[in-house]
């Protein structure tokens, strides 16, 4: 009996310090599995996972040339509100896997820009994440997003 | 009973070697560890994301514990118990006819299969050895 009441307690120390070293080890991911909700991929937290950003002078040149599309990952309502001219609208909850996105027509010649809200929105991440691991190749993420766009003065619809 | 003082030690050190390299292979990669736990689907993400942070330190604190012979009771009890369910799981993924990494040594990639099955019986008993060993200790 007296053995039995050790092992409790050895038992329950050791899982004591396995937690702490656990969660004070990996106390970014924990903060990083906080800010984002990426659909049980967890190899979405890692480090270079995470698409490049383009800042919008460098979208915008692209743009002009009509070398890349653009992907709005707002909802429909806020992107019938306004958005970059000539952009597609993939909203992130209409996405579960990245093979949702292979079966969709998009051009794998083009540099592909998804955005956002701007600010700290993450939507625009996931989807350039998931059109990554769906294989396209050339994906980046708008600085700033749809506000910058739209501050800046370039060109946009409503629709 | 000499002989058997030296089996145990020797099995302790066995064990205890394998659920250190076995910890480390995890903690060097979480997120591909919770990946391969998430792919068994069994349980929900966010147990799967915990379990993925604290089991890879408790498999090594407990094969250092093992090891060294500081507080055996406590790590063997917690080897058999892991052992167990990793049991249970394998069973579950042959049964369902799953094709699935193990996640038992990161990067080092194991298919689920029988003999995986075996190795962790075998395990499991060498750990169940030592506990019913240490408990009997005064």
């Amino acid at each position: 009996m007296r053995n039995f009441l050790k092992l409790t307690k050895e038992a329950v120390f050791i899982l004591i310090i396995a937690s702490i070293i656990g969660v004070f080890f990996n106390i970014n991911l924990i903060r990083k599995y906080a800010d984002y909700d990426f659909k049980g991929d967890f190899l979405f937290l890692e480090e270079d996972a995470l698409p490049e950003l383009i800042t919008v002078y460098e979208a915008e040149e692209l743009w002009q040339r009509g070398e890349a599309i653009f992907i709005d990952s707002r909802s429909e309502e806020e992107f019938k509100k306004g958005h970059i001219l000539g952009a597609i609208n993939i909203p992130l909850n209409s996405i579960n896997s990245p093979q949702d996105l292979k079966n969709m027509d998009i051009s794998q010649d083009k540099i592909i820009i998804a955005y956002c809200s701007g600010g700290d929105c993450k939507s625009s991440f996931y989807l350039a994440y998931f059109l990554q691991k769906a294989g396209f190749r050339n994906v980046k993420v708008l600085e700033g997003g749809w506000p910058k766009w739209f501050e800046n003065g370039l060109p946009w619809e409503k629709n | 009973m000499k002989s058997k003082k030296y089996f145990i030690l020797a099995i302790r050190i066995l064990v205890g070697l394998i659920f250190i390299f076995s910890g480390i292979t995890k903690i060097i990669n979480p997120l591909g560890f919770a990946q391969d736990i998430q792919n068994y689907q069994i349980v929900p993400e966010f147990i799967s994301f915990w379990t993925a942070l604290i089991l890879p330190w408790l498999e090594l604190i407990c094969g250092i514990f093992l090891l060294t012979g500081i507080l055996v009771r406590g790590s063997s009890f917690w080897i058999s118990s892991m052992l167990f369910v990793f049991i249970l799981l394998i069973i579950s993924v042959l049964v369902r006819g799953q094709e699935i990494d193990c996640g038992c040594f990161g990067f080092i990639g194991h298919k689920v299969d029988w003999t995986l099955l075996l190795q962790d019986l075998i395990l499991f008993s060498l750990s169940l050895t030592i506990l019913v060993s240490s408990l009997k200790r005064k």
